[in-house]
């Protein structure tokens, strides 16, 4: 048998197993190792080619070339074939969920802080900002709390020394105000407060507030009644009822507390505006012409008005958070929902 | 303090609901809520005891009929001592609710059919006693509903919450005078009908004041004879309502007055005062008293005492003492009406922690004329009560007179401030309602001269908030317009915060707000700076100022985990402050941004995709992403010592460090209680502010040519720095090299011990050519040689 024939035979069986062999890459591979691998059918006649006598050699070596070439082309073929062939019907399963973007949580007091600073910012207010850690002449005094008057009952001191304390209220900002500027002032005070009083549900030893203060030639009850109404307008709906009553603090005369009318739907309702349907909303007032002068302003030639809002109680209201505790654990079970 | 419905209508007639007088009130600002009064029973109506036939197997129970009006009475048995025919008492009827819930049914006693139930007060919830049915009065109609009934009968109790301004209505009258003024009516005092005795005063006391900076005037009066009994119904009834226990006809009776007109009086046991003499002084520094409620109290000299002659008898203002306290032995009283400074009661109340009903009205100023008819009426008033009979005149020591404050009022200011346009007849006719005296005078002004009672008017501005009061609050103008004067408008100087926070919102940051009080030890963990420490802090835990967001940010993780929430990553935005002698407050207050991320295990959120696990490499990203954001010049981080650390770096900024981070240590995360590794990071936003004010964008023209890229392989010692690395390379780049990355960083297998291999990608680019790739190929020789010389470095492949 010469090896000619068998070359023919190879590629004989070839063309068979190639015309049956199911398409894939495993086919491919099976063929190419039966075929062209290193103990393959063409390895086996190539080391056939030196027992051929001299002058076939060159014949014989031609056609076993032009088979490997033939093979190497088929199979070539056969793979890209397979590879067009659709295998599978590929599982794009478009409900998964999308890859996992992070995304935190802006804290409540930081979010009902930033809408009381744009609907001011409206206005016109500008943002200024004091120390937490004050002297009795900024926090009491400059503020017209008079020594051992009961007003100073009203707010419980963390004390740091004889002088120094931990302010109470942001109104100590007023006088920071009017020191480093002169009037006409249209500013907003954000800040944490502190009070030495009992941690519980209801009450905390830090809060924060928001301050408000207009010093100009012409401002009146009257604008800080349309201001404020538009305040309560903008953060509680359009048909928001408000009403003015009678109040005290040293530093405003006269002083006032806004309240809104929240309504008597639920029994939550009666709870928080205990029965009234009237929610306090914030104080504010008049600037008492001793706080103007505290701060370097003629009383005389510019009055003034000044408002402050508790930030965490807003935010408890806002979203019914029956514990202000919740604000200062960072339990991101609580965070995650803001 | 609480005021009774009824009693109010007394001093001025109104037709107010109690709701709608609470309303009225608070419109005045004195703030008034009504106290809801709720029965908790249902089913009870009024019935008449028609028959009573004691039961013939019972020693007690008996069977009644009741009528409550229907054609047949109801037949109820009965055990209660005190039944009898005719009264009229409240029955529970079958399906009535009791108070507490239970539901009665009809039933047989002792062969019995009972129908009903007549109510002790403890079975309607009315009282704990049971010592008998309740009888009512033998004209109340039957069938009546007893709940509402006992509404109509009952008086309603309105709480006041008043503000520290108001003193003067601090009491019946002082809630009448408002209201009063309101309606335009005029206040109806009680009358007093003394009916002096013979014996003038003088003859049986001596009042003298030593301390008049302390007492501006002592008035008091003498009954002989009084016998102290109990109070009579009436009166015990109006105490009770408003939430005050009866004592006995003359305590009792000088609480009335006290509630009624708002002025303290204080009886002493006559027979007890040394030579009937009362003398008022300033204590010694260190002098004892025992007021009368046992305590020994220790005085200093800002204390006032009431003396007689032999020493102290009562802490004046503040409370009685024990010994000459009206007993059920007394026989003759001395009633004491003074009037002491507020602040000198105020300071004595609050360093002795101690606060009555009188002291809170002295600290808030009385009237120093009112105190004579308070101690008339109540000199009358007890000798109604417990008879007696009164001295005639009364002891009045006066040595510092006050008189009216005159304040003239700018009409126009007021108008002004107000935003009105009232004329001068109606504010004067609001200030006359509340008692002021008005005169007009030319120029538009008002003289105004202030009653004794409202000491805490002494300006104009105190007079337009009364104008105003009456006007309404709610009448006054409300404007539909504002004017902005440019010149007022200032910089946020915290604005740029926002832009952080909603950064790392977006890289799943949430904000924190820890405490700004905290533990001593804590301020040490994280901070060199010395910590401001408060003087009456709320416990130790809440003593000091916090230096460092940090702990506050570790014991929020801490929480979190001991609630299965892992992966935590938080930050903070808040001050710190440190203690600085030289501040006007003693302290250096800083904004600092905080960071903790905490990681472990199951810290992906998917598995069937590739995730980094998060270390501190997560939180370094972080920053360097946010100062990148706020275009701040380039950032270095730079190992470091950092107090409370673990592989601590720095950041700078040119030559500034703007902040921190690092890991905590296991012993500290145990401090804390924290399980997983947790990377902390603090930056100065103070520092980063200001240098964020010079901050420009150095914008270079986009260049249309390409960008080279070669990768470079280096093997170096385990020692040597990314960073150190990258300073080479970019210092040996060339004028065309323009950045370099690390792409990878392997030890282990293949790599010499004490070797790492780490890959950098250089990117050349020139802004007029395309490079050529010789170019590039010869920078980079002169790159690797550097990092070969400088380094140790082998370079293990190119490309």
């Amino acid at each position: 048998m010469s090896l000619l024939t068998d070359i023919e035979k190879v590629r004989a069986e070839f063309d068979d197993r190639l015309q049956s062999a199911p398409a894939g890459d495993d086919s491919f591979e099976e063929l190419r190792i039966a075929f062209l691998g290193r103990k393959g059918k063409l390895a086996g006649l190539f080391s056939q080619l030196g027992s051929v006598k001299q002058t076939e050699r060159p014949l014989t070596g031609k056609q076993l070339n032009e088979l490997k070439s033939y093979v190497t082309e088929r199979l070539s073929e056969f793979q890209s074939a397979s590879a067009e062939a659709p295998e599978v019907v590929a599982d794009i399963d478009v409900t998964l969920p999308g890859d996992p973007v992070p995304h935190g949580s802006i804290h409540p007091v930081t979010q009902i802080e930033n809408e009381v600073k744009a609907i001011f910012g409206r206005l016109g207010f500008s943002v200024f900002y004091g120390p937490e850690v004050e002297t009795d002449r900024y926090n009491f005094e400059a503020l017209n709390f008079k020594p051992d008057h009961p007003a100073r009952d009203m707010q419980d001191t963390f004390y740091l020394g004889q002088e120094q304390l931990l302010r109470t209220h942001t109104s100590n900002n007023q006088i920071h105000a009017m020191e480093q500027m002169d009037p006409p002032l249209r500013i907003l005070m954000p800040g944490r407060v502190f009070r030495n009083e009992a941690i519980n549900a209801r009450s905390h030893c830090q809060f924060h507030q928001i301050e408000g203060l207009v010093v100009d030639r012409n401002t009146s009850m009257a604008e800080l009644k349309g201001t404020l109404t538009y305040f309560a307008r903008e953060l509680y709906g359009p048909d928001t009822v408000t009403r003015f009553r009678p109040s005290y603090f040293p530093f405003t005369e006269p002083s006032a507390e806004m309240d809104v009318y929240w309504g008597l739907d639920t029994e939550r309702d009666y709870r928080i505006t205990k029965g009234t349907g009237w929610l306090e909303i914030l104080g504010c007032g008049m600037v008492h012409p001793n706080v103007l002068e505290a701060g370097g302003v003629d009383p005389d030639e510019f009055t003034g008005y000044a408002f402050g809002m508790g930030i965490d109680r807003m935010a408890m209201l806002k979203w019914d958070i029956g514990d202000i505790r919740y604000f200062y654990e960072g339990d991101l079970r609580f965070l995650t929902q803001f | 303090m609480n005021i009774s419905y009824h009693w109010l209508k007394e001093f001025v007639e109104h037709d107010y609901s109690p709701e709608e007088l609470a309303a009225e009130l608070t419109a005045l600002g004195l703030e008034a809520t009504v106290q809801s009064k709720d029965y908790d029973f249902t089913g009870v109506v009024t019935g008449r005891v028609d028959d009573v036939t004691p039961l013939p197997d019972s020693d007690h129970l008996k069977l009644c009929q009741v009528s409550t009006g229907a054609a047949e009475t109801v037949p109820v048995v009965c055990g209660a001592p005190n039944v009898a025919k005719g009264q009229i008492v409240p029955l529970a009827t079958v399906g009535a609710v009791l108070h507490g819930g239970l539901k009665l049914k009809k039933s047989k006693i002792r062969g019995q059919v009972s129908q009903g139930m007549i109510c002790a007060e403890d079975e309607l919830g009315l009282s704990d006693d049971h010592t008998g049915i309740i009888v009512l009065d033998p004209e109340t109609p039957i069938g009546l509903d007893f709940k509402e009934y006992l509404k109509s009968q009952s008086d309603t109790v309105i709480e006041m919450d008043l503000t520290p301004n108001r003193g003067d209505a601090f009491s019946h009258l002082g809630v009448a005078r408002d209201l009063a003024a309101s309606l335009g009516k005029k206040v109806r005092l009680p009358r007093v009908d003394l009916a002096e005795g013979k014996t003038p005063v003088e003859e049986l006391a001596k009042v003298s004041i030593s301390g008049p900076d302390g007492c501006h005037r002592y008035a008091a009066r003498v009954i002989q004879g009084v016998k102290i009994g109990p109070s009579p119904k009436w009166l015990a009834d109006r105490l009770t309502t408003i939430g005050l226990r009866p004592i006995n006809n003359v305590v009792d009776a000088s609480n009335y007055v006290l509630m009624e007109l708002g002025h303290p009086l204080h009886t002493f046991d006559y027979d007890k005062l040394a030579k009937g003499r009362i003398d008022v002084y300033f204590a010694r520094n260190g002098q004892t008293f025992t007021t009368l409620d046992g305590e020994e109290r220790k005085l200093s000299d800002q204390h006032l005492l009431i003396a007689d002659g032999d020493g102290p008898v009562a802490l004046a203002g503040i409370m009685g003492g024990l010994d000459s306290e009206v007993t059920e032995q007394t026989r003759n009283i001395l009633i004491e009406s003074a009037y002491f400074a507020p602040s000198v009661i105020r300071r004595g109340a609050k360093t002795l922690d101690l606060s009555s009903e009188a002291s809170k009205r002295f600290e808030r100023d009385t009237d120093i004329e009112g105190l004579i008819f308070a101690l008339d009426r109540v000199a009358a008033l007890i000798k109604e009560l417990a008879g007696g009979e009164i001295a005639r005149g009364r002891l009045d020591a006066y040595p510092v007179r006050h008189e009216p404050k005159e304040i003239t009022l700018s009409t126009a200011f007021t108008n002004r401030l107000l935003g009105t346009d009232l004329t001068a007849e109606r504010m004067a006719a609001h200030l006359e309602s509340l008692g002021i005296e008005t005169a007009a005078e030319s120029g538009g002004q008002i003289t105004c001269r202030v009653p004794l009672f409202r000491p805490e008017l002494e300006l104009p501005v105190d007079l337009i908030e009364e104008i105003a009061r009456i006007e309404g609050y709610n009448n006054l103008p409300t404007i539909e317009s504002i004017q902005v004067p440019l010149g007022s408008i200032i910089a946020d100087s915290h604005e740029w915060f926002t832009g952080i926070v909603s950064r790392l919102v977006g890289w799943g940051y949430h904000q924190h707000m820890s405490t700004t009080l905290t533990r001593g030890e804590y301020c040490s963990l994280f901070s060199d700076a010395q910590a401001v420490e408060l003087t009456n802090p709320l416990s130790s835990e809440l003593a000091y100022l916090r230096t460092s967001l940090i702990p506050g940010l570790l014991q929020a993780v801490s929480f979190n985990e001991r609630r299965q929430q892992q992966n935590v990553l938080l930050f903070e935005i808040g001050a710190v402050q440190y203690y600085n002698k030289e501040a006007y407050n003693r302290a250096d207050e800083h904004f600092m941004l905080g960071f903790a991320a905490s990681s472990g295990s199951g810290s992906r959120d998917v598995h069937w995709k590739d995730q980094a696990d998060r270390d501190q490499f997560y939180l370094k990203g972080s920053i360097e992403s946010l100062l990148a954001v706020l275009r701040l010049p380039r950032v270095t981080a730079i190992p470091a010592q950092v107090r409370g650390l673990t592989n601590a770096i720095q950041f700078c900024i040119a030559d500034t460090v703007v902040g921190h981070m690092g890991g905590i240590d296991s012993e500290m995360r145990d401090s804390f209680s924290i399980d997983t590794e947790v990377s902390v990071a603090e930056l100065d936003l103070d520092q980063l502010g200001e240098l964020l004010k010079g901050r420009t964008v150095a914008y270079n023209e986009v260049a249309p040519f390409p960008v080279v890229e070669r990768d470079i392989a280096l093997e170096v010692p385990v020692g040597a720095t990314a960073d150190a690395l990258e300073k080479t390379i970019r210092d040996k780049g060339g004028k065309y090299f323009r950045n370099s990355r690390i792409f990878d960083l392997y030890s282990g297998e293949g790599v010499a011990s004490a070797k790492k291999s780490i890959a950098f990608r250089l990117y050349f680019q020139a802004a007029d050519r395309t490079l050529k790739d010789g170019e590039v190929e010869q920078q980079v020789k002169r790159i690797t040689a550097a990092l070969e010389s400088k380094h140790k470095a082998i370079w293990r492949s190119g490309s």
